[in-house]
């Protein structure tokens, strides 16, 4: 069965406690931040932060909307890092959750290319790619995630994926009523269907979520077919301009 | 401004870039012309040493070498970083046993050991199509990420390729400064690749500024700092200039030193842009 979350904007009151029990779960380490003018806190995940709060404000005539925005590794149904991770260090497990093996980890960093939504950051202590592992040690023990476990609102929801996605539509159903026309069901289809579903009152982009993120190219083999074949164009050209350049002419031989 | 691929990833790319070229323009000296001295047979020898300078950058941008072992106990052939170091693992080897084969004393001993396998041309064609392949994957690797500047075009593996053997083309020619005919060849083939080169940037630009990338995501590499960089040393400099200054029929080694620092200077621009956010 794969598990799935959902983070619900509507319900989520910027608490925080979804990150510190994440950052206490998972043992990492507290980071020095600056404000920057926000009550936001930190401003990007880290290698020590998995989980974070964005804090989201718009403004809508003579009034600015505050929203909060949970979120970590979405373990992506179609995984971008796990694709082009040159060392297989990255993993699926059977219930859907995403992590990284830090002792197969080489620390080359092209999970953070690759990844549309750049979780994956660096450890810097221990020079590994780090991410939400999806509470693998938790999930796999019949337990919540650190973070759903300790959400007091009920805006992160843990448990199937076909559960989160009921929970998500019943809930988008109850914004509708209300006149809400703009909310988003997002993740229930891109990237092969993301372990983590977010309901958003407003659209993807509003929250700094792709409207539709790439699918990740290592999958879709169209960036290394194509550049492929154009080099292979080119390397045929450059093989004909030796000849040309290098070939012993007739009267040089004689 | 915080980039994952910094200064030793644009060495590494550009040495290795270099090691790829550097081979294939010997190995198709010797194949096309039977003029071949012992001194231009020394490109295999630079193509290993370079190599090993690249990787040893790489290794270093790790931070912990040893865990670099873990990428030969994996094989994905969509992942071009896994591609790119089985394919660094048989270039050397393959640049090593050339360089044996060529050599005198006891690894000359170790060349005919490796000989009894396969032929020596079998060895330099090989090598060749490794050394093709070292080059390009460089740029097909940047490709393989969801960076717009890298991801959105189709010509940056055959753009790295180009700038790899014209760099290879152009260290050759420094090295044999004194070989007049070696000289006027591999300006020739410098040419063409330059000429290359540069309808490949051509495309490139194309694609980024018309194509199906919006220019706000890209716009990085024609402004500022790395827009000049780009531009002004990787374009101009590093391979207009050089072009026109060999078509002038001059044979200089001004036109040669600008090409590397030109390839230098385009990797650098390319890798750095791409990650800005």
């Amino acid at each position: 069965m794969r598990f799935g979350m959902l983070n619900d904007v509507t319900r989520c009151t910027g608490c925080r406690s979804c990150q510190v029990a994440c950052k206490q779960w998972n043992d990492r380490k507290p980071e020095e931040t600056k404000n920057l003018g926000s009550y936001e806190n930190p401003f990007s995940l880290s290698g020590n932060t998995w989980k974070r709060v964005k804090f989201v404000e718009k403004e809508e005539g003579d009034t600015v909307k505050w929203s909060f925005l949970s979120y970590q590794c979405n373990h992506c149904g179609d995984a971008g890092c796990m694709a082009v991770c040159p060392a297989n260090a990255i993993k699926r497990t059977k219930n859907g959750a995403v992590y990284i093996d830090e002792k197969i980890c080489t620390g080359c960093k092209y999970c953070l290319q690759a990844c549309p939504f750049h979780i994956p950051h660096t450890d810097e202590e221990k020079k590994v790619s780090s991410k939400c592992t999806f509470c693998v040690d938790r999930i796999s023990n019949g337990l919540p995630p650190a973070c759903a476990k300790a959400c007091p609102t009920g805006a992160i929801v843990f448990g199937s994926r076909d559960y989160v996605l009921t929970v998500a539509k019943e809930r988008a159903a109850i914004l509708a009523e209300r006149g809400n026309k703009k909310f988003a069901i997002y993740g229930e289809n891109i990237l092969g269907g993301l372990g983590v579903i977010y309901l958003l009152p407003d659209s993807p982009e509003v929250y700094g979520l792709p409207e539709k993120p790439k699918t990740p190219p290592a999958i879709n083999f169209v960036n290394v077919f194509s550049n492929s074949f154009v080099s292979l164009i080119a390397a045929m050209i450059i093989t004909i301009g030796a000849y040309v350049s290098f070939k012993k002419e007739d009267k040089d031989a004689r | 401004m915080h980039v994952n691929w910094g200064l030793l990833v644009v060495l590494y790319l550009f040495l290795a870039g270099m090691a790829g070229g550097i081979y294939f323009t010997t190995a198709m000296y010797e194949f096309f012309n039977k003029d071949i001295n012992e001194k231009i047979k020394k490109g295999y020898f630079y193509a290993f040493v370079l190599l090993l300078i690249a990787v040893f950058f790489l290794i270093l941008d790790l931070e912990r070498p040893a865990r670099f072992i873990h990428m030969m106990f994996a094989y994905k052939f969509f992942s071009p970083m896994s591609m790119g170091s089985w394919g660094l693992f048989f270039f050397g080897l393959n640049a090593f046993i050339t360089v044996c084969i060529n050599s005198k004393g006891r690894l000359k001993a170790l060349g005919d050991f490796f000989l009894r396998f396969l032929s020596y041309k079998a060895f330099i064609l090989v090598g060749t199509a490794l050394s093709i392949f070292l080059s390009a994957y460089t740029g097909v690797l940047l490709s393989e990420t969801t960076m717009p500047l890298w991801s959105s075009t189709p010509f940056l593996g055959a753009l790295f390729l180009t700038s790899g053997v014209s760099c290879g083309v152009c260290l050759l020619m420094l090295l044999n400064k004194d070989n007049e005919d070696f000289l006027k060849r591999g300006k020739i083939l410098d040419n063409m690749c330059l000429i290359i080169e540069l309808t490949v940037i051509l495309f490139f630009i194309l694609a980024l500024t018309i194509g199906y990338v919006e220019f706000v995501e890209v716009k990085t590499i024609f402004t500022g700092l790395y827009g000049f960089l780009f531009i002004g040393l990787g374009i101009i400099l590093g391979a207009l200039i050089p072009l026109l200054i060999n078509v002038s029929g001059k044979v200089t080694m001004l036109s040669p030193v600008l090409v590397l620092v030109g390839a230098f200077f385009l990797r650098y621009a390319i890798i750095f842009a791409g990650q800005i956010r």
